[in-house]
């Protein structure tokens, strides 16, 4: 038996998760951000730096499965943001 | 774009063979892959083998190339993936993986990287997980050291040969891991490979993953957050979906079908294991000296060589020359040869008896017989040669051999010795996830109350952890309603038939001629000094080893202490392959079920068969033997059998192809031989895919394998013009039969010592309840029962008594003595002091000279009063427990050891006491051996009972239908799953035994009654059929001892 196998090194821990605020994000058909609103203003998603999914507590009544996005914007500001694959919706994360 | 899909061979996959963590079986993941179009996949568990061979067969048997791997743990803690190029290489992982665990403590296995950088050669090393040192160092920011480490793999395996492993599933991180991974590549010019990280064959199996690592680190799915996956994608993917996981790295794709090429090893074709030659003396080869042993033992058995006995002598040696088995044989003869000086150890003197005897089709060999592996003449008894050795030997033949307890632990030690310690191994076997481990650490994980799990653990009828969800039904129907008990049902219902851990073969050994360690990783056991091998029984099988079997037999125990009691009490050395195999008065026994105590046919179920079936040889002991087991009954074959056997029905067949296979069985599948015969037979099976069908049923049940294999097996038989309709009914006779027979030659081993202990029975029947009582536990009734029926037969029971007893039981005319070991609170070392003492010093002269000179406790000495062994000294038992109590007093027992000289009278405070009655004394008797010698119960209460209760035996007087009121003390009680919730129970009465069935509805009704109640009054109907009785229950009570009980037997103590 291997001890551990199953940690990630760098996996974040799930109280860091615990705080989102909606946010206005456009995606294309397949879920990718094109842009993202913040402060009332439209930026593009210049490129992607990392996107990883996090599926947990399926055994509660509420399970999460959250698709997220670390983003470059348009004007060099880098955003984390998870799609809701449960009920839908945006969030930003705020690390 | 090119239309030509996108080739992608998984290099990185673990089964639940990486205990509690991979969450498939190597069969799901085989047929996954292969619907997911793979040319060919590797299995790479943690530190392990122990599923490879298993996986390989499967995917052979499924046109999918196994690749042979590990995932090996380092120094450090850090993962490589190793895969097996060539057969140096395999050789190279078995060294490496058994290095990991024998040299490192038990379950910690680890690889030094001077080891590893001396066995790479024939392997391909992958840098692993995320927890390989490559990427580790590369996530910690060590880039440099990083590079360091994988120039140090690229020099152990060479550039071509060691590959950086990318990975992808969606955990953060993995993008900026890979982008540094694929520039260490760069610089150091090394390949790149893509691999999943798979840990279950489809997505929806990571709820188990998360369970089963929750388990592991026994915590709750809550609290093992840190060391859980992030998320649900480590299944096989599909080859498109890797594509898309990968597009910025494609060559990384191609890689893995270029790696998949080079690794060329077949752990299923020939590994190159040799038996050991047992050396032979100068100028003889094994085949002249196998040939000399078996003339010389020929010689010593038949006295003069008939033609009749060269020929078939001849035939055989010709065989296994041909076979190049002769080393084979000598080595089985060798074992023997240990084992009888081991016996003769134990038993202080030479040993003339056979010390072990095989089971199986070896009983049909005449040199088997001669060596002294068989102990039936197979000339005289006619005996067919052709399953245990034929022209086209596929394999080895098999030879299981028994052996009383005793003998087989000293017996593995030896062969250790004798063939060197890196040659021989224990073959492992893997407990699996069974209904009530699965509800309880499964619910465990999932944080549910601990008192409903275990409430659910123990009223569940047992079994597969499958039958989980019908469980739950019965016993929380409202729990279903809640989702987090649907879930708990669905992942045990998954968790079904998983391995847990390593354990030890109950006695199979692999011996080898070269190191075993270059065939198969070794691996520690619990109990310290024993290695296991890392495969199981089947393992072995495939890979084509020689197991030896060393079982434990319960009955071998008693027959052999049978014969050496005769020979000790008549002066007569009974040979028991020369008695006479068709003595009438041993199957008149049969056919009555008189048959307490007779190996493998003494059962209710055996009981309720025998007066039917009638057998008056062995072949038809054989069939008796194989019947009663859930094969035959689950598959319907039993009533079928009956009928046909006495004329009611014909014998007909589902379909006229099979009436070659089944004719010798009247038309049904009563041995596990058939299954295969008749896959071949109806639907044209080819011997390969027989087999197949074989494992599917037998090994690991996999629901898509046989979904499968019913498709392939129906799909025969049509072309073959057999209806449909009787292709599904064949199926699934064969499917309900599964595993669960005898093939016919273990029925025949067996039926040959059924036969022999019915012999011994009706010729020595003192000796042979002696030995029965000294060789318990065994058999299905308690000793209470089998004195019983030693009553009914002649055999007079004498209680204990300190001075006449022995430790263990003894013969004195044709009556038994019960020994002193079966007095409570007496040890068996104990009671074997107090014979010693005995012995050395004369007879006990009292109570006090007992108490002197022996050391049973208290609790012992009373209950040896009790039940009658100071009777001999004129005083009665409550006299003696007087004294006891006064010797004791409250110094106790040590104060009275230190004093011993002082003079001590107790007369002076002796009180006139009422004697024992006799319902007292049985009860106590009871109460100290767990039987009396003296008194059924019964013979006491029949007085209270009034004239319309009827006895055992007058029931046999009595006309089916009949109306009967009867008592008796409750000795056998069964619910079988095959009897649709019928359950039956035997009572035992002053006469003997009655059967008793009970009808679900009248079982709801006296649930209680049934399952805790010692005597029980049934009234109902007598049935009769073909000779069985039994009596359908209608009602049930308890019978009330309270009459039995005088009042002043209560205010004594």
């Amino acid at each position: 038996m291997v001890e551990d196998s199953g940690a990630q090194g760098s996996h974040p821990r799930l109280r860091a998760l615990n705080q989102p605020q909606p946010v206005r994000v456009e995606a294309d058909a397949e879920g990718r951000p094109l842009a993202v609103v913040l402060r009332s203003r439209r930026r593009r998603v210049a490129g992607v730096q990392e996107t990883w999914r996090v599926e947990e507590e399926w055994w509660r009544e509420r399970a999460v499965s959250r698709q997220y996005w670390r983003l470059v914007l348009e004007d060099g500001q880098v955003v984390t943001v998870f799609e809701d694959l449960v009920e839908g919706g945006w969030w930003r994360q705020r690390v | 774009m090119a239309a030509a899909r996108l080739s992608y061979v998984e290099l990185h996959c673990h089964s639940n063979y990486s205990l509690l963590d991979g969450a498939s079986h190597p069969e799901e993941l085989v047929l996954r892959a292969r619907a997911l179009g793979y040319e060919a996949l590797a299995l790479t568990d943690h530190d392990n083998l122990y599923g490879a061979m298993q996986f390989a067969q499967y995917a052979k048997a499924w046109g999918l190339r196994p690749i042979t791997g590990a995932e090996v743990t380092l120094a450090g803690g850090y993962h490589l993936t190793l895969l097996c190029a060539s057969r140096r290489g395999y050789a190279h992982l078995c060294r490496l993986l058994t290095h990991a665990h024998l040299d490192h403590e038990r379950l910690k296995p680890r690889v030094e990287p001077g080891v590893l950088a001396s066995h790479a050669e024939g392997l391909i090393a992958l840098s692993g997980c995320p927890k390989g040192e490559v990427p580790s160092l590369i996530m910690a920011g060590r880039l440099a050291e990083a590079e360091q480490a994988a120039r140090r793999y690229r020099e152990w395996f060479g550039a071509e040969n060691f590959f950086i492993e990318l990975q992808r599933n969606w955990v953060d991180g993995d993008a900026r891991r890979n982008r540094a991974l694929a520039d260490v590549a760069r610089r150091l010019g090394l390949g790149l490979v893509a691999t999943g990280n798979v840990h279950y064959h489809v997505q929806e199996r990571h709820r188990l993953q998360d369970v089963l690592v929750a388990i592991r680190h026994r915590a709750t799915l809550d609290a093992s957050h840190a060391v859980r996956r992030p998320n649900s994608t480590f299944y096989l993917r599909s080859p498109d979906e890797v594509a898309r996981c990968f597009a910025d790295f494609p060559e990384a794709i191609r890689t893995t079908v270029r790696i998949a090429e080079r690794c060329q090893f077949d752990l299923t074709a020939d590994l190159g294991y040799r038996f050991p030659d047992d050396p032979v003396p100068p100028g003889e080869t094994a085949d002249s000296y196998l040939r000399a042993l078996c003339y010389r033992a020929a010689q010593e058995r038949y006295g003069r060589l008939t033609k009749a006995i060269a020929d078939r002598l001849e035939e055989e040696l010709a065989l296994v020359r041909k076979h190049g088995l002769s080393g084979f044989f000598l080595i089985h003869h060798r074992i023997l040869e240990l084992a009888r000086e081991i016996a003769a150890e134990l038993r202080g003197r030479p040993c003339r008896m056979p010390p072990g005897r095989g089971r199986g089709s070896s009983v049909s060999s005449l040199i088997c017989y001669l060596i002294g592996l068989s102990h039936i003449d197979p000339l005289e008894h006619n005996l067919f040669l052709g399953r245990f050795l034929n022209e086209e030997l596929g394999s080895v033949p098999d030879i299981d051999l028994d052996f009383p307890r005793d003998l087989r632990e000293k017996l593995i030690l030896r062969t250790y010795e004798h063939f060197g310690r890196d040659r021989v191994g224990l073959v492992a076997s893997f407990p699996t996830y069974r209904y009530r481990s699965a509800v309880r650490e499964v619910g465990k994980a999932l944080g549910l109350p601990p008192a409903e799990l275990d409430r659910l653990a123990r009223l569940g009828e047992g079994g597969r952890a499958a039958a989980v969800g019908e469980e739950l039904r019965r016993l929380a129907p409202a729990r279903l309603a809640n989702p987090l008990w649907r879930r708990f049902a669905e992942v045990v219902a998954q968790i079904a038939d998983f391995p847990r851990h390593l354990s030890q073969h109950v006695g199979g050994m692999v011996i080898s001629s070269q190191p075993l360690v270059e065939l198969v990783p070794l691996e520690r056991a619990a109990m310290p000094g024993r290695v296991l091998l890392q495969w199981d029984k089947d393992s072995v099988d495939d890979a084509r080893f020689i197991k030896v079997d060393f079982l434990a037999l319960g009955a071998l125990s008693a027959v052999e202490e049978c014969l050496e009691l005769i020979e000790v009490h008549r002066g007569r050395r009974v040979d028991l392959s020369r008695i006479d195999l068709q003595d009438e008065r041993v199957y008149d026994a049969i056919c009555r079920a008189d048959t307490m105590g007779v190996f493998q046919i003494e059962s209710r179920a055996q009981g309720q068969s025998l007066p039917r079936t009638r057998p008056r040889n062995l072949e038809d002991l054989t069939v008796q033997v194989a019947i009663i087991r859930p094969g035959p009954v689950m598959g319907g074959a039993v009533h079928p059998y009956v009928n046909r056997r006495l004329g009611r029905e014909p014998v007909t067949y589902d379909h006229p192809l099979l009436e070659p296979v089944l004719r010798e069985t009247l038309g049904v599948i009563l041995f596990q031989e058939q299954v295969l015969q008749v896959a071949m037979a109806l639907a044209g099976f080819s011997p390969g895919q027989a087999e197949r069908l074989r494992r599917a049923m037998s090994r690991r049940r996999s629901a898509e394998a046989m979904a499968e294999l019913r498709q392939l097996f129906i799909q025969g038989c049509l072309q073959r013009g057999v209806s449909h309709e009787v292709a599904e009914r064949v199926f699934g006779k064969i499917a309900a039969f599964s595993s669960y027979g005898f093939p016919k030659s273990h029925s025949a081993a067996f039926a040959l010592l059924a036969y022999q202990s019915a012999w011994l029975r009706v010729s020595y029947p003192a000796e042979f309840l002696c030995s029965l009582l000294n060789a318990q536990p065994m058999g299905f009734y308690p000793p209470s029962v089998l004195v019983n029926d030693g009553k009914r037969h002649g055999v007079a029971i004498l209680p204990p008594d300190v001075n006449r007893s022995r430790a263990s039981c003894s013969v004195e005319g044709d009556a038994v003595r019960i020994g002193l070991g079966y007095v409570k609170g007496l040890s068996a070392a104990m009671a074997q002091e107090v014979e010693a003492e005995r012995q050395r010093h004369g007879p006990f002269r009292s109570l006090f000279d007992f108490l002197e000179r022996t050391r049973v406790t208290r609790e012992g000495v009373e209950n040896l009063v009790t039940c009658g062994a100071f009777d001999a000294f004129g005083l009665q038992r409550r006299e003696l427990l007087w004294q006891l109590g006064l010797l004791y007093r409250s110094e106790g027992r040590r104060a009275l050891v230190r004093q011993r000289r002082l003079p001590l009278s107790t007369e002076q405070d002796a009180a006139p006491l009422p004697e024992l009655s006799a319902w007292e004394r049985m009860a106590a008797d009871y109460a100290a051996l767990g039987l009396s010698p003296r008194a059924h119960p019964m013979s006491f209460l029949r007085r209270v009972l009034d004239e319309r209760f009827v006895t055992s035996r007058a029931l046999e007087r009595l006309p089916d239908g009949a109306r009967v009121r009867i008592a008796g003390l409750v000795v056998c009680r069964q619910r079988p799953q095959t009897a649709k919730g019928v359950v039956f129970l035997v009572v035992e009465d002053d006469d003997g035994l009655v059967n008793i069935v009970v009808w679900p509805k009248v079982y709801e009704r006296y649930r209680l009654l049934v399952r805790g109640e010692p005597f029980l009054v049934v009234e109902g109907t007598l049935q009769r059929r073909d000779g069985t009785i039994n009596v359908v229950a209608d009602s049930l009570r308890r019978l009330s001892l309270a009459r039995m009980a005088p009042p002043e037997a209560r205010s004594f103590r």
